[in-house]
């Protein structure tokens, strides 16, 4: 199925590159209207306390303060991204009655300046009434535990339970069971962009937002859903995004008082967060605590696993309910489980709230599932990457009630990581004080569960052609960083047969480009959006042909395409014509009408999980010091496969930053908690790595072709994500013996744990 | 997060410094690089009505070599401590010290006097310069005064400086030959961290291959101050170096220290880094010495 390709595949510059390197790219906080006003959120200093009065009087006449809001001001109306399920919609923009984390949203203020509407910050008295907290799993599920939500009296917000096959027989007719309990910790997205938004209020009330965000379409959504206006009298716009890794998929506390106040005062009003107010209360990625139980036969064929995981949730369930739903449908990828079952519960606990992160739920479950398989490995005398092989899923595989595998190069890539890292000698003869590791990961391309409940297509794109052979792409999808702008443009620059300046683009306007789209999260836009501009181009190329066929008086046997800049018969190439004159051809043909066309696609009959899945192999070396417990990586070989690579540069840059993020996970990134308040929010504490502990790499791309992808191609944003830190600990456990369920892998651990 | 408000000065001489900080007194704060001042303003851990600059003052830039001593201007940036030929030929370890402090940006900032003048327990350059013995010299209006670092630093951020006082040099002997140093920081990063522990150790050789003459250890991130380990220092005075000999000086070290639990870490782990670490400069510190023998 592999074609010649003449512009995917290749290393493309980023549509943006210049911008950002320059310093010209547009941020939200870098906009700024006439009479703008600033804006400033006081927070709870109480994990979990009732509200019992809140007096703004003294704020609201501090000069130059032009607003302040409780959430007695507001509509009072409950939001959430689950819309299919209202019960999950669980959060207030700002509290009402009760605060149940430290940094809870309470008040917000509009002055002339950020100085003065801090300032005013000070001057709001709120009455409260401390309560319990609760701050971690076993204590919220506790028989009479605190209650952080009326609605639920055990602290348990979601269920979700998957049993296919016969798991206690399997585990009897093994020959090897083992059991495992693994705690994997909460961190931050750590997006170089805080969140900010500004907001604007036209004579007709209609609300105009530019705000740093992955989702506008679901931010108009439930933006209007919370003000009780109607979706389309908002118009949500995406500005240059530095970065969100799921941290800014749903609708947030300053977007709703932005436009709040904006209608209330007639003023735009801006909002940002700063990096303290990030790290001490923004989204994060899920703690859990996992028990696995796997069964194998004496020859490492697997029989079974039985996973049961708690979700530290936090105060509210934000993207919750999702990472449940995921973490234990990821439980159940990679390998062949011929009987499965799974448990996962999303807990409330007086924290702020854990949502969505690169990887939602499969960092955490295939920790846990790598880990045993390194485990299992060692214990039934098999070399891990044979183990894998042998378990391995396959094209064709069946995942029940998930979907069929519809391509997959994961053994390929087991083979290629081990010929790279030269694998056999490393792990079998390795040197004092080093080891070599090895973890995996599969991946969605892009989630179908429609907990949104859209009305509209998920992806939607809209493609102009003109005579002059140039087009204009529009789409609603919102490039956050990760590139999809680029990438969107290559395919159709690609089916197009145009170049990559012949493409302007525009981008994530609710109000402007098609509708809809659900957003940059589940590795979702290479795969629909990419599907749903090919759509576009395919009607826009039968109308070219068409008139092309008319005008050069072709047989209606012939086949033709566009390449190059011309549209052709491909049997005679040399009766082609400029793309831009077959444009004008068609538009003559029709009396003048512009010739566009817009393309959709919604997965179909492709189960509830994901259309494809992609897959990888990563191993590390690493070096750990014997007295200090330190832990240097000296390298990373990775072998993916994501389909047909658009664009390798992207698709590097994808690995590279998934390494510096596993890295962090696995090792040194954490938040350190008190009582619920956290202790680290800033960077010199919160520690990222930086250049200096990002270790060099090696890449290799299993190409295979994805039937239901464009042009071949699946995920290759968050699946890479997840092997960093399994890999990791597989290398210290075979540099120092300490196997590390407990993550991250800090120095005092390994000290306390090392068998020399 | 903003600055409060205050009244920023440009002195052009340490004379018209001294006086400002003399009128000015506890209500001034001086600020050289501002690494560490302009983050503490920010959160408004402090408030000074006054911001005394010291960046127009040339005479604090100075670095003054001779064979004997080497006196560094208040003012002199890490970033020209880590590019100096001569400060790494003749005090090795505060190179070492320089180059592990933060990142280029942050070197081309922060100063010499300002990383002793913050009292910051975890700070990269005291250890080095306490082995080396170093003095500060502190000047008002009515004259100046030398300190020894060892009693220099009073707790975290608290200094010997007096109100009216400016940090304007800092004086080292250069070691004679067969002496050497070392330095180690220890932190999760292997850049731009806070340390954890860290080290820096001195021994000086009574010959090529003799026995000890003096030693000097001090941790950081292990005390209100940075400490000297004067059990571990008294340990290696009089014998011949060696690795057991420099293992004792570790498990002494980790006596000498106080460390205390805190969200960086473990008392306990610290007080067993600076064994490690302890034993680790020692060996550097004997390589230097045979060295420049």
């Amino acid at each position: 199925m592999k074609k010649d390709f003449s512009i995917v595949g290749k290393s493309v510059p980023r549509n943006d590159g210049k911008a950002k390197a320059t310093g010209t790219a547009t941020y939200t906080d870098d906009i700024k209207l006439p009479g703008m006003l600033h804006g400033k959120i006081l927070r709870s200093p109480f994990p979990h306390a009732r509200i019992l009065n809140i007096d703004t009087s003294r704020a609201a006449s501090l000069p130059g303060v032009k607003c302040v809001i409780t959430g007695e001001d507001t509509p009072k109306i409950k939001y959430g991204n689950w819309r299919l399920f209202p019960d999950t919609q669980d959060e207030y923009p700002l509290a009402i009655d009760k605060v149940r984390f430290i940094g809870d949203e309470v008040a917000a203020v509009a002055a002339v300046d950020a100085d003065t509407a801090e300032e005013a910050l000070e001057l709001i008295k709120v009455d409260y009434e401390e309560l319990p907290g609760i701050f971690d799993i076993d204590s919220a599920i506790k028989e009479g535990a605190p209650v952080l939500h009326d609605y639920c009296p055990g602290n348990i917000s979601v269920n979700r339970k998957i049993h296919y096959g016969d798991i206690e027989k399997a585990f009897a007719e093994s020959d090897y069971v083992r059991e495992d309990v693994f705690n994997v910790h909460a961190v931050s997205p750590a997006y170089l962009e805080p969140c900010a938004a500004v907001a604007q209020c036209d004579l007709d009330g209609r609300i105009t937002l530019w705000t740093s965000t992955q989702v506008p379409y679901i931010v108009q959504c439930l933006l209007a859903s919370t003000m009780g206006m109607r979706e389309n009298d908002v118009r949500v716009i995406k500005p240059f995004v530095g970065g969100g890794f799921g941290g800014k998929m749903e609708l947030r506390t300053w977007e709703f008082c932005a436009a709040f106040i904006a209608k209330k005062t007639g003023r735009p009003v801006k909002f940002t967060m700063t990096r303290e107010e990030e790290f001490l209360a923004g989204r994060r990625r899920h703690a859990m605590k996992l028990y696995s139980k796997v069964g194998f036969k004496k020859d490492g064929t697997l029989t079974g696993k039985d996973l049961r995981i708690y979700l530290d949730g936090g105060g509210y369930n934000a993207m919750g309910p999702t990472a449940t739903f995921l973490c234990g449908t990821f439980g159940a990828m990679l390998y062949r489980y011929p009987n499965y079952r799974f448990w996962g519960q999303h807990v409330y606990t007086n924290k702020p709230p854990a949502s969505a992160m690169r990887g939602f739920g499969a960092p955490q479950s295939l920790f846990a599932t790598e880990s045993q398989m390194n485990i299992a490995a060692e214990e039934l005398g098999i070399d891990p990457i044979e183990l894998r092989i042998k378990n391995a899923q396959v094209t064709g595989d069946e995942i029940p009630d998930v979907a069929t595998i519809s391509s997959c190069g994961f053994i390929e890539a087991l083979q290629k990581a081990a010929e790279m890292s030269g694998w056999k000698e490393k792990r079998y003869s390795p040197k004092p004080g080093q080891g070599i590791g090895i973890g995996c990961y599969s991946f969605i391309s892009g989630g179908v569960f429609n907990w949104f409940n859209t009305q509209f297509p998920f992806s939607a794109a809209e493609v102009r052609v003109f005579d002059d052979g140039t087009a204009h792409l529009l789409t609603m999808a919102a490039d956050i960083g990760q590139g999809c702008d680029t990438v969107l443009k290559q395919i159709l620059a690609e089916e197009l047969g145009l170049k990559m300046e012949d493409i302007r683009i525009t981008s994530a306007d609710t109000s402007t480009t098609p509708q809809a789209d659900l957003g940059a999260w589940g590795s979702r836009l290479t795969m629909m959006n990419g599907n749903a501009v090919l759509d576009a181009a395919k009607k826009i190329k039968a109308q070219l042909f068409g008139a092309v066929s008319a005008r050069q008086n072709l047989n209606v046997i012939h086949e033709l395409g566009c390449k190059d800049g011309m549209v052709f018969p491909k049997s005679r190439p040399d009766r082609g014509i400029p793309f831009g004159e077959a444009v004008a051809m068609a538009q003559k043909a029709n009396r003048g009408e512009p010739l566009v066309e817009r393309g959709y696609y919604t997965p179909r009959d492709k189960g509830l999980v994901t259309p494809a899945f992609s897959f990888g192999a990563q191993i590390s070396e690493v070096e750990v010091d014997k007295d200090t417990g330190v832990v240097r990586v000296k390298k990373f070989w990775t072998a993916h496969d994501c389909g047909t690579v658009i664009n390798q540069m992207a698709v590097e840059g994808q690995l590279e930053g998934s390494i510096q993020m596993g890295l962090g996970y696995a090792l040194s990134e954490q938040f350190v908690m008190e009582d619920g308040k956290t202790l680290n929010t800033n960077f010199l504490d919160y520690k990222m790595p930086n250049a200096m502990d990002v270790p060099p790499s090696e890449v290799a791309h299993i190409e295979t072709y994805e039937p239901e992808g464009p042009m071949g191609a699946k995920e290759a944003g968050e699946g890479l994500a997840i092997p960093t830190a399994p890999a990791i600990a597989d290398a210290v456990h075979h540099a120092t013996g300490y196997r590390c369920k407990d993550l991250p892998i800090t120095p005092e651990k390994i000290l306390a744990g090392k068998k020399d | 997060m903003l600055l409060p408000k205050f009244d920023f000065h440009e002195p052009a001489t340490i004379a018209e410094a001294c006086q400002m900080m003399a009128e000015f007194g506890s209500e001034a704060r001086l600020i050289a690089g501002g690494t560490d001042l302009m983050v503490n303003m920010k959160h408004k851990v402090i408030s000074p009505n006054h911001v005394v600059s010291l960046s127009r003052i040339d005479d604090l830039k100075k670095l003054d070599l001779s064979d004997s001593t080497v006196k560094i201007g208040a003012c002199f940036t890490v970033a020209e401590i880590t590019e100096s030929e001569e400060i790494g030929k003749k005090l090795s370890a505060l190179r070492t010290g320089a180059r592990a402090l933060g990142s280029p940006l942050v070197r081309n900032r922060a100063t010499i006097g300002g990383n002793l003048g913050t009292a910051r327990p975890a700070a990269d350059l005291p250890p080095s310069l306490m082995v080396y013995d170093a003095k500060v010299v502190l000047t008002k209006s009515s004259g100046e005064r030398e300190v020894s670092l060892d009693s220099f630093f009073k707790g975290p951020g608290v200094t010997e400086i007096q109100p009216d006082e400016i940090l304007t040099e800092i004086r080292v002997d250069v070691p004679p030959p067969h002496a050497g140093a070392g330095y180690i920081n220890l932190g999760i990063r292997q850049a731009q961290d806070c340390n954890l522990v860290n080290v820096a150790s001195y021994i000086a050789l009574d010959g090529p291959d003799g026995t000890i003459q003096s030693a000097r250890v001090v941790m950081g991130c292990v005390g209100p101050t940075h400490l000297r380990a004067s059990s571990a220092e008294k340990l290696l005075i009089g014998e011949k170096p060696s690795d057991e000999l420099f293992e004792k000086a570790g498990e002494a070290a980790m006596g000498d220290c106080t460390p205390i639990d805190d969200f960086r870490g473990s008392a306990q782990y610290k007080k067993a880094m600076v064994g490690v670490l302890t034993k680790r400069t020692l060996g550097i510190a004997l390589k230097e010495a045979k060295d420049r023998g």
